[in-house]
């Protein structure tokens, strides 16, 4: 019982020296609110283009790349001006005023039909790694785009020779029927005049499909075939007599050959469909991805930020708390009335480990409350799991504060310690950077942190609805209990005599 | 610093020793009574931090129900010995033992019997006066509620009740001083050490704060306290006089006097032949030394004064020397404690020190 009053008492006494200057516990609540506020309606959490000055060749004022493909540049660069002066656009670049400097060729397309590349120059100046990849990437994926649509331009233009050809092939084939009823009829003035005709044809498909290039070689040879089979009817059509032709018994459509050349011609017919068939965009790009978030929901930079910055806050103030705890009675003497009076260590620290949890607590669902209402931040998952994180979270980082307590000779070195935790766990516990994105030391001290665990459990309990890795609820309480254990021996150890 | 100046100095604490006059007769009472047994013991003590020699050879005892003030100057080892006593500090040579336990690992039934105020405030600020009362008692397992008694009773007698609702950041030093030695008192211990109890008081609350001193001694309750009020020391059972580290003199405020001018001290007051009386005195049985202040009082050490006061008279009478006044001097403890470092062998710069420490107090009064 006596214990129990002890333990009491310390708690009563942190409890109403904290809560007797009512302002500061205000602060801490409304604090990091309206920082989270300001955050919120101060950032853009979409990807923006960046600020480029566009160079354009002395001479023209609107070059064809950008007349044929502003929608592109556009897309991908917040063009600020045009110039035609490169070094004011660098000075430009160097001050700030911008993030890149593009500067056009001269002479783009008479570049790529001389068969080489045409190159498009990107200059920036970022020293952020965490960012500097933003205009590569960006006027990369221009790039892409400006390739994309130039090809699909030229496709498109080939594909409309396609279709004549096809349009050739169809001709000829109703000529080569008219052709086959006429030599069935035996009418061979009739057949001379289809043939020829149908020549005439071969001969427009063939300049049509000369144009396409490599790819339609088939086509190509089997227009040359249908041209020679053509001219071979039509010539044994010419030369034939009369005693020839009684001496071939064979019908006058099987001696031109014409069933074979309107077979061939179909097949020819067929792979020019399968050309015509396959839109340009198609041709140019037959890929595509199709990202689906399994997430689901999907937080706005506020949101997703704030059960961070919550973790954060019940870190800070409870290490905050803790490492000041023990140092300033130490330095004023006050624990000189621990050490004489009768009360053992164990209660002394549940004491101070009661009072700090439950004031951390108080602001955690001070804040908690107004993030859900005020802010709608979302709590996707079970109230409970949030509270037992909160918790487990805080008696950890109070250990971690009493420690530093027991092990600082100043205040200042208190306050000193308090931040550098504030820094390690702005840095390591995947508040700013993804763990991922550590190398396998940096997630060694990630995990070393109780607030690692608490922001990637606050996270998935208020945003998917669930704690991802129910493991870190123990490593929590291990965390806890470790810390309790060791401050306990350090408040043994500053309570012997000297 | 002349002799006007040091009459300066120690006029303040005269006052309140006036105050605490009729008290203090009582204790020399209680004092002669038959003694108890130690509750406080230190033999051959020695506490060193690093190379600095802070305590030398320290010998001290204290038995129940005594009040037993531990005075010198600042740096003297005061409140190291408390901190000794209190078990905030290990010897380096030599045993300390506290109700019969070693400080380091009292137990918890000797920590519930004792108190101890520090000399510094070291409550919480941020309390009410009556909140810090309730600390203090929490602290021994004594529930805010249930000894709510104690508490006024305790605020009552350092006169705090009214202020009770008050922050101890809003209170005066005097307050605070006052606020601290009740939450000192607020268990009621059997033991009480207490450094400086009544720095920064005034002299009516002082004078109040030693009869209840005196009353805890009375009741059983055993009193180490320090104090930099020389005067003070007219109000305790023993005093034990620290200088540089070293107990230099401890007993009964009497005899310290005695010893410190080796008997007591007779002021006689002249008419004329003030230099031929130096010679006649002398020679009177008993005496044992004579000094002529620049007043003209001729001080005289002798023996008993009972018996020397008429046989004096007799002498000058008889040798046609007339006398304006003749007394016993009480000399103040300012002087008894001058004398007693001086013999100590410390000479000049122990004056000194001591005369400085003095001022200081008044400064701060």
């Amino acid at each position: 019982m006596r214990a129990v009053i002890q333990i009491f008492t310390v708690l009563l006494k942190e409890l109403r020296e904290l809560l007797s200057r009512p302002w500061q516990a205000l602060t801490l609540i409304l604090g990091p609110l309206a920082i989270m506020v300001a955050f919120g309606i101060g950032s853009n959490t979409s990807a923006r283009p960046p600020t480029a000055i566009v160079v354009v060749p002395p001479g023209q004022e609107e070059p064809r790349l950008l007349r044929d493909y502003q929608r592109q540049f556009d897309q991908y660069l917040t063009v600020v001006d045009y110039t035609s002066d490169i070094t004011a656009a660098l000075a430009s670049l160097r001050r700030g005023y911008v993030e890149a400097v593009v500067e056009l060729p001269v002479t783009p397309f008479e570049t790529i039909s001389a068969g080489k590349k045409a190159t498009i120059k990107v200059i920036y100046d970022d020293i952020d790694p965490l960012w500097r990849w933003v205009v590569p990437n960006f006027t990369q994926v221009m790039a892409g785009e400006l390739n994309r649509e130039i090809f699909v331009q030229t496709i498109t233009e080939q594909l409309s020779g396609l279709k004549s050809a096809a349009q050739d092939t169809s001709d000829i084939l109703r000529l080569l029927e008219i052709a086959s009823d006429a030599a069935d009829l035996g009418d061979r003035v009739k057949v001379q005049r289809a043939l020829r005709e149908a020549l005439q044809r071969a001969d427009t498909l063939s300049q049509n499909v000369d144009s396409f290039g490599p790819e339609a070689a088939p086509l190509v040879v089997g227009v040359q075939q249908l041209q020679e089979e053509l001219k071979r009817a039509d010539e044994r059509l010419t030369l034939s007599n009369a005693a020839k032709a009684a001496a071939d018994e064979r019908p006058l459509k099987e001696q031109l050959g014409l069933t074979e050349t309107k077979h061939n011609l179909e097949q020819l017919a067929t792979t020019l469909d399968k050309f015509t068939a396959v839109p340009p965009d198609v041709i140019i790009s037959p890929l595509q991805v199709d990202a689906r978030n399994a997430a689901t929901f999907e937080p706005d930079i506020l949101s997703f930020f704030a059960p961070g910055i919550l973790a954060m806050l019940v870190q800070h103030i409870a290490v905050s708390m803790g490492s000041l705890a023990f140092v300033r009675e130490r330095l004023s003497g006050g624990f000189d009335l621990y050490t004489v009076a009768p009360i053992r260590q164990w209660s002394l620290l549940l004491g101070k480990y009661g009072a700090y949890t439950f004031f951390t607590l108080l602001i955690a669902a001070a804040v908690m409350t107004l993030l859900l209402i005020g802010l709608h931040v979302p709590l996707l998952g079970d109230p409970w799991l949030l509270m037992l994180a909160l918790v487990l979270l805080t008696v950890s980082c109070v250990g971690i504060g009493l420690i530093l307590s027991l092990l600082a000779t100043s205040e200042r070195q208190a306050v000193q310690f308090a931040m550098l935790v504030l820094l390690a766990v702005f840095f390591f516990s995947g508040f700013s950077l993804p763990l991922r994105l550590l190398l396998p030391v940096g997630q060694g001290i990630a995990y070393t942190l109780p607030a690692t665990y608490g922001i990637s459990l606050l996270r998935d309990i208020m945003l998917r609805g669930a704690p991802g890795q129910l493991t870190f609820f123990v490593v929590l309480t291990g965390m806890s209990i470790l810390f309790f254990a060791v401050s306990l021996s350090m408040l043994y150890w500053r309570t012997k005599a000297q | 610093m002349t002799e006007q100046q040091d009459n300066a100095v120690m006029q303040p604490t005269q006052a309140s020793a006036t105050a605490l006059h009729t008290n203090g007769q009582a204790h020399l009472a209680a004092a002669e009574q038959p003694a108890g047994p130690l509750i406080v013991e230190a033999r051959n003590v020695d506490k060193r931090f690093g190379r600095v020699a802070v305590l030398d050879n320290l010998t001290l005892t204290v038995e129940a129900g005594e009040i037993f003030g531990l005075i010198g100057p600042s740096g003297s080892g005061k409140t190291t010995t408390i901190h000794l006593f209190c078990g905030h500090l290990e010897p380096s040579g030599g045993t300390v033992r506290v109700l019969g336990e070693n400080p380091v690992s009292f137990s918890s039934a000797a920590r519930r019997r004792i108190g101890y105020m520090p000399q510094n405030f070291v409550l919480p600020l941020d309390l009410t006066i009556k909140q810090n009362m309730g600390f203090a008692a929490g602290l021994y397992g004594l529930s805010e509620w249930g000894s709510r008694k104690r508490i006024r009773e305790t605020l009552e007698l350092v006169e705090l009740w009214d202020a009770r609702k008050r922050s101890a950041r809003n209170a005066s030093g005097g307050m605070l001083r006052r606020l601290a030695l009740a939450a000192t008192l607020v268990h009621d211990p059997d033991l009480i050490f207490a450094d400086e109890p009544t720095a920064n008081l005034d002299p009516i609350l002082r004078a109040k704060l030693w009869r209840h001193f005196r009353s805890l001694s009375a009741s059983g309750r055993t009193l180490l306290l320090t104090t930099q009020y020389i005067d003070e020391a007219e109000y305790c059972d023993r005093v034990g006089l620290m200088y540089d580290g070293m107990l230099i003199a401890d007993g009964k405020p009497n005899d310290l006097r005695r010893r410190a001018f080796g008997g007591d001290v007779v002021a006689i007051t002249l008419g004329d032949k003030a230099a031929s009386a130096a010679y006649v005195v002398a020679r009177v049985p008993g005496v044992r030394g004579t000094e002529s202040t620049r007043d003209g009082t001729l001080r005289v050490t002798v023996e008993s004064a009972d018996r020397a006061i008429p046989a004096l008279l007799d002498a000058l009478d008889s040798n046609n020397i007339s006398v304006q006044s003749i007394a016993q001097v009480r000399a103040t403890f300012d002087e008894v404690f001058i004398r007693l470092i001086e013999q100590h062998g410390e000479g000049r710069p122990a004056l000194g020190r001591l005369r400085t420490s003095a001022a200081d107090m008044e400064d701060t009064e």
